[in-house]
């Protein structure tokens, strides 16, 4: 039963080196590639020098060149500019969804597994009848509705998410509640709420934050095809999805402008499922 | 029943019949270590171990968690649980094969036949979708084309030979309409169905009731003596092994600390380890002590491998050179051998005293 | 945490001769059925014993011996079905639900996986302080009572108080469960199986430890285990369950020195001792029955060596055997006066050591 202390000396990590630096690149790449298009999108707020919808009338639909990183689009705006401010409009969706999502599937989750009984049969129900109810039909339904904007569309699909979220929650939380740690909470009297907070909220809140990142990527991928159907954020609303949808008519003439915001769209859906695997192995 | 380590004294006189080579040993470990990668650093789980095992022997092996002893017995069978990198130095040789240099096919093709394993909970050695009687056989069938009634006559022989009440039913049973007891008759079933010429058990009654270890236990050692097996006991518990193992094998933090006849090492253990270990457990018999001897602090990082001896930490007896040399195995008397600066070899005698 | 080479006390054995101490739990009759889809099982059927005040009772038995679920019972973590348990001589009911605060809080529990009984999200010192912080106690009271019972259990509370239970072995851990335990100031700690995960020299100190806590502090202690070594290292008085019944109930000491059940009998005899064979005294080379589909009989019968046909059809009721001492047995193996000579017997050897 004794625990190994597995402490690292310096020498026995010199040893291994190799194999950790290979375990790594992937993960380093992934990070700095976030972080570098967090900080892009961020500073496009400020720098006009990435204004999205700034047009270079001389020269529409331009190749990549330095000026002009990703070239420009059939009205002369820069994509570079626009793909970065996408990232901008992709990030704050997804923050939006994974707030929802994660907010009340992780409340509805812990309660019905920790509570059981009548209140995690309806919840049960609730869940269903969302996954069962056509998405996109919803979707174009809340958007016709309240108008595409970057609540609507995360808060909807935030929604959507909602019940794999919960369920995940209540999967952990139904083996968690049988851990004898609960028990022995119980046995020291302590309240229910306690209980949920102290003992079983922190060990379910990392699990379903490892999900989350998979509930990042769903947004953004869903984002991008709700904007390319044109249901989603409106221009001049940069999207990955709209600015994609702008290049489709130009795509053998000038496929840069499709063809970027594609890349960088894959690329970051790639490196959230990095890092979400690597936090969801640390909890395991 | 005692066999003698004294590698002279081993008689090539066991010859294999089906290879017609003869063979001293059913199992020589010699220096072999063993440590994985894992994401979190190096483990250093086992560090030069040396073990014989002659045909028709029974060794125990004893350690606590950490000592090394089921990573041994899955070296052997060439199974490294957790998908970590696996670095493995030294030799293990069966019926004059080297193990760890075999391929995985042909690696399949000895266990079972030759090396089978008892598991230390049945529950997940055997598939619990599929009748027991098909699992008993398995080993079978993949190299003799038997004919299914034919099968099921061999599974049921074997149930007998474990001693399951009406095995013409139980053959067709599911692992799980089985007990404890009668689940782990099942897993030896199923090691002995290939006839192998080594038995590991590891842990093979840790899962059991204390009324039902004993069975099973009396059971290995009857089937062991039928068929003229080698066996391997793996086990947290040295009292287990009193009046069934030939021979024990203490290991401590991946290391063989001492070892020797199983008698004489109970009656009078050398390393201050095995000492402590035989001290702490609580007696049927006797005066009951308020507080029962304990080791103190705990065992070694494994991460690093091990400067001096892996104890020191921990012994009484410990002295600055202990800390800094690693301790030989040093003959104490006829097959009592002690990896100890302070109680091996001549300085022995003197240390004793001391201690009585 | 003792030095090896230390001389160790002997329990005084006048202890064993004076009068029975106060009865702080007393168990009547208790039963508990599960529903099962294959049928009700009889976990627990018409079990009677009493916890003394300060002593520690065992309850002793293997798998399908119902003594946890005894445990749990008591606890109120399953209701029970039928029985009277009564605490300080007033009735407790069977849910946690419809006890007083107090009844509540006056037991606790040892688990035997230490691993799982400590949330690995947080701190040790955080753990053992949980007790305090549900009474709401100010964090200075925390903070002193987490160290004093982490010192308690012989654990530095500068080393290991910062620590998660990740950080530790499982001994450790088992400590830190005990100081938890105690610091919710408990009757009666409820201790299941808390040494039988746990690696030899470790349950060594697990044992000290639990055994000098309830001498100092006067806890009196519900030990379940199916260890009959370490039930004598521990134990004042023993109950041996077997398929949800009791067989026998007495002072550990005179009960290992004169069994008076078969069963306990073969308890005794199962365990493995270095350097000693393992006595004749066995059970039957069968499968133990299913508690499903207990024998209508003696419980045991099936794996008795000396079942007759009387214990195939009639069940045995406890009669006393000596003092204070029962057994369920047609045939039990000390008669009346022989349960007298074994006390005596038990009483000399204390007395000549």
């Amino acid at each position: 039963m004794a625990t190994i202390n597995i402490a690292l000396p310096k020498a026995a990590l010199t040893k291994s080196k190799t194999s950790r630096r290979r375990i790594n690149t992937g993960l380093l790449l992934s990070i700095l590639w976030l972080a570098v298009l967090g900080t892009l999108s961020l500073v496009s707020l400020f720098w006009d020098g990435l204004d999205p919808i700034k047009a270079d009338f001389s020269s529409p639909a331009a190749a990549p060149s330095a000026d002009h990183l990703f070239g420009t689009d059939a009205t002369g705006r820069d994509v570079f500019a626009r793909t970065v401010a996408g990232a901008r409009s992709s990030f704050a969706v997804a923050g939006i969804t994974l707030t929802v999502g994660l907010g009340v599937g992780v409340l509805l989750g812990t309660l019905a597994g920790y509570l059981g009984g009548l209140f995690d049969r309806v919840i049960g129900i609730l869940l269903d009848s969302i996954i069962a109810f056509p998405a996109l039909i919803l979707i174009m339904l809340v958007v016709t509705l309240q108008g595409p904007s970057l609540w609507t569309i995360g808060s909807i699909i935030g929604f959507l998410t909602v019940p794999s979220m919960a369920r995940i929650t209540r999967a952990s939380t139904l083996t968690l509640r049988e851990r004898e740690f609960v028990t022995a909470a119980r046995l020291l009297n302590a309240s229910r709420v306690r209980i949920m907070l102290r003992e079983v909220l922190p060990n379910v809140a990392p699990i379903a934050l490892a999900y989350g990142f998979t509930v990042m990527t769903v947004s953004i991928v869903a984002e991008g095809s709700l904007s390319f159907l044109g249901f989603g954020l409106q221009p001049p609303t940069p999207s990955w999805g709209g600015i994609i949808a702008d290049g489709r008519t130009q795509l053998a003439a000038a496929p840069w402008i499709s063809l970027f915001p594609a890349i960088t769209l894959c690329l970051t859906v790639l490196a959230l499922n990095v890092v979400g695997e690597r936090v969801k192995g640390r909890n395991s | 029943m005692n066999t003698l380590i004294d590698e002279s004294h081993v008689a090539l006189s066991v010859l294999d019949q089906q290879q017609g080579v003869s063979r001293a040993e059913a199992l020589l470990v010699s220096n072999l270590s063993v440590s994985y990668d894992t994401p979190d650093g190096p483990v250093y789980v086992l560090e030069g171990i040396e073990l014989s095992v002659n045909a028709g022997e029974c060794i125990g092996i004893v350690g606590e968690s950490g000592s090394g002893k089921s990573v041994l017995a899955r070296s052997i069978l060439g199974i490294h649980p957790g998908g970590n990198p696996v670095n493995i130095s030294g030799s293990i040789e069966a019926d004059g094969t080297e193990l760890t240099s075999l391929s995985a096919r042909k690696r399949r093709d000895w266990m079972g036949a030759r090396i089978a394993m008892v598991f230390q909970d049945p529950m997940t050695s055997l598939n619990p979708v599929v009748r027991v009687g098909e699992q008993i056989v398995e080993s079978l069938t993949n190299r003799r084309r038997l004919s299914r009634a034919e099968r099921r006559a061999e599974a049921v022989r074997l149930l007998t030979a474990v001693g399951v009440p009406d095995p013409d039913r139980r053959v067709d049973s599911f692992p799980n309409e089985f007990s404890g007891g009668m689940r782990q008759r099942v897993g030896i079933a199923a090691a002995i169905a290939g006839r192998p010429q080594l038995l590991l058990a590891d842990e093979p009654t840790t899962a059991l009731d204390v009324t039902v270890q004993r069975l099973v236990l009396d059971l290995l050692d009857g089937l062991r003596r039928e068929h003229d097996m080698a066996m391997l006991i793996v086990t947290h518990d040295l009292s287990l092994l009193s009046g069934r193992a030939d021979r024990v094998a203490v290991m401590y933090a991946g290391r063989i600390v001492e070892c020797g006849p199983t008698s004489a090492l109970i009656a009078d253990p050398a390393h201050p380890y095995t000492r402590a270990l035989l001290d702490s457990a609580p007696s049927m018999t006797g005066e009951v002590r308020r507080e029962l001897p304990s080791i103190p602090g705990s065992l070694p990082s494994l991460s690093a491998p091990r400067v001096g001896c892996p104890f020191a930490a921990r012994c009484p007896l410990a002295t600055a050179r202990c800390e800094q040399q690693r301790p030989p195995m040093e003959t104490l008397s006829s097959g009592h051998q002690v990896a100890c600066w302070a109680v091996g070899g001549q300085e022995a005698s003197a240390v004793e005293e001391e201690l009585v | 945490m003792t030095n090896a080479q230390d001389p160790t006390p002997v329990i005084n054995a006048d202890d064993k001769g004076q009068a029975r101490s106060e009865a702080l739990l007393e168990v009547r009759d208790l039963n508990v059925v599960f529903r099962t889809r294959s049928g009700p099982l009889s976990a627990v059927s018409g079990v009677d014993f009493t916890l003394a005040k300060g002593k520690t009772l065992a309850l002793v038995g293997e798998s399908g011996s119902g003594k946890s679920t005894i445990a749990k019972a008591i606890l109120g973590l399953i209701p029970q079905k039928e029985g009277n348990v009564t605490l300080n001589s007033e009735p407790l009911p069977a849910k946690r639900e419809q006890r007083s605060r107090a009844q509540n809080s006056v037991m606790q529990m040892v688990f035997q996986d230490p691993v799982s009984s400590l949330n690995p999200r947080r701190r040790l010192s955080d753990i053992v302080a949980e007790p305090a912080a549900i009474r709401g106690l100010p964090k200075v009271d925390r903070v002193e009572i987490a160290e004093r019972m982490l010192r308690a259990v012989g654990l530095d509370p500068q080393q290991y108080g910062r620590r998660t239970p990740r950080q530790i072995s499982g001994g450790q851990a088992q400590r830190v469960a005990i100081a938890r335990a105690l610091a919710a100031e408990p009757e009666i700690l409820v201790a299941d199986e808390p040494v039988s995960g746990l690696d030899v020299s470790v349950q060594a100190t697990v044992l000290n430890v639990l055994g000098k806590l309830s001498r100092e502090s006067g806890v009196s202690m519900l030990f379940i285990s199916h260890d009959m070594a370490v039930v004598r290292a521990i134990s004042d008085d023993i109950a041996v369950l077997y398929l949800g019944r009791v067989c026998e109930t007495g002072p550990t000491e005179e009960v290992i020195a004169a069994p008076a059940h078969p069963y306990t009998a073969a308890l005794m005899a199962a365990v493995p001792q270095a350097g000693r064979e393992m006595s004749d005294f066995g059970v039957k080379d069968v499968e133990p029955p299913s508690p499903l589909s207990p024998p209508p009989g003696c419980a045991f019968s099936t794996r008795c060596p000396l079942a007759t046909e009387r214990c195939v059809q009639e069940r045995p009721v406890p009669v006393t055997v000596g003092v204070n001492r029962t057994v369920a047995c047609h045939y039990p193996l000390v008669a009346a006066g022989q349960a007298a000579a074994g006390q005596v017997a038990a009483k000399q050897v204390s007395e000549d050591v």
